[in-house]
């Protein structure tokens, strides 16, 4: 099979697993059929296994920054500086490991920047409030 | 030189073993090599032990095969006299007697207090004692918000530490379908089910931990113990997986609903980033 083909259907098997509802339903009883199946199990395997690597990079994002804010006091003026520094620091750590979370550098580089800048003013609000949180 | 660190030991372990009998205290495997480890630690980097004595960190805490043979050599039958063992540190008879009249402190916190002071990753401690601990018993005794909390604690300080990207997605794999069973009020009566997977997942994580956190001494089985690891790994993927086929039609998927904001955004950001070109 083609190369292409291939990846529409891992894209098909990754939507299918995190939608909810109806097709949900329609990816379960897919993977149900024993026979006229196209894709194998391994190719399963590895979505979940893409799924769960995922989920694993945004909560250590998550841990990472309540770690630093939690351990710093970071004035309400300097939140935008301070949280490009974690960004940077974060990425830091995982400068010279090969393969970060199993994915290639670039790659993971890609999906942590995303999510840092997809969460930029929900982090903000938290840091906000945990800074409310502290005022005797 | 191995055969001086040997007769070291043995004197340590008889030692030890002698004094636990003397105090009229329960005798076992386990506690021995906590408390030999504790007076490895005590010594600290002044003496030679402290660098000769190997451990690697294993199912129930530090591990080390020489205090097993020392042990398993003992001759129970007859009395061991205490004045006859001459030990190589001194200062050690004080060390034991110290743990000793805690009383019942070495069953109970000195494995714990050894956790968290030398467990060599944080994850360790929250893994044993909120994870592990609470499947020892036949029916479910723990909050279950609690539970569910300790694994996603515990979920992300695995890739921390470089070498357990395989292991942390079966992890998340667990935790994510404990999470869910949780949102139905459902653990307590999964729980048969439920314990044997989370046990042997613990079983596999002390499994890699020896693989890397092991002391120079046992540099040559580490390939030994590298393709146990990946084996009883593929069992555990194996078992979680039945586990979670057997879940599948107890669980109310409706209840989750439609995506919020929030989720639209996370969804976006992994999911996207990973499909989306280069």
């Amino acid at each position: 099979m083609d190369s292409i083909e291939n990846h529409f259907l891992d894209t098909n098997i990754l939507i299918g697993h995190v939608l909810l509802n109806n097709s949900k339903e329609i990816c379960k009883n897919y993977m149900d059929l024993k026979s006229s199946k196209i894709v194998s199990d391994n190719v399963v395997h590895e979505s979940y296994n893409i799924i769960h690597k995922l989920e694993n990079i945004s909560l250590s994002i998550l841990n990472y920054i309540s770690n630093y804010i939690s351990l710093n006091n970071v004035s309400d003026e300097k939140i935008s500086s301070t949280m490009k520094l974690i960004e940077k620091n974060f990425l830091k750590e995982y400068e010279y490991d090969e393969y970060p979370f199993g994915f290639t550098q670039k790659k993971f580089n890609k999906i942590s920047r995303n999510l840092f800048l997809k969460y930029r003013d929900i982090i903000k609000i938290c840091i906000f409030y945990h800074n409310l949180a502290r005022i005797p | 030189m191995i055969s001086n660190v040997n007769k070291t030991v043995t004197d340590i372990t008889k030692y030890v073993v002698s004094s636990l009998n003397e105090n009229n205290m329960d005798i076992n495997e386990f506690s021995v090599q906590k408390i030999i480890y504790q007076i490895k630690m005590d010594l600290n980097n002044k003496r030679s032990l402290y660098n000769q004595l190997p451990y690697y960190w294993y199912y129930y805490g530090p591990y080390s095969e020489l205090v097993h043979d020392s042990f398993n050599n003992i001759n129970f039958n007859e009395n061991i006299n205490h004045d006859e063992i001459t030990l190589k540190y001194p200062e050690i008879i004080n060390l034991v007697q110290d743990l000793l009249d805690k009383g019942n402190y070495v069953y109970h916190d000195l494995g714990r207090d050894i956790y968290k002071k030398y467990a060599p990753f944080d994850v360790l401690y929250p893994f044993k004692y909120k994870i592990f601990n609470v499947t020892q018993y036949d029916a479910f005794s723990c909050d279950g918000d609690e539970f569910v909390n300790a694994f996603r604690y515990c979920q992300p300080r695995f890739s921390l530490n470089h070498f357990h990207h395989d292991f942390s997605c079966v992890f998340s794999k667990l935790a994510m379908r404990i999470d869910m069973l949780n949102d139905n009020n459902l653990i307590e009566d999964c729980w048969d089910i439920l314990r044997l997977p989370i046990r042997n997942l613990w079983f596999t994580f002390a499994e890699s931990l020896r693989v890397k956190i092991h002391d120079e001494y046992y540099d040559n089985q580490s390939e030994k113990w590298n393709n146990i690891f990946l084996n009883s790994l593929k069992q555990s993927n194996q078992e979680i997986d039945n586990m979670i086929n057997k879940t599948n039609p107890l669980i109310d998927f409706s209840i989750y609903g439609e995506y919020d904001d929030f989720d639209k955004n996370l969804l976006n950001s992994t999911l996207g980033s990973y499909l989306g070109d280069d």
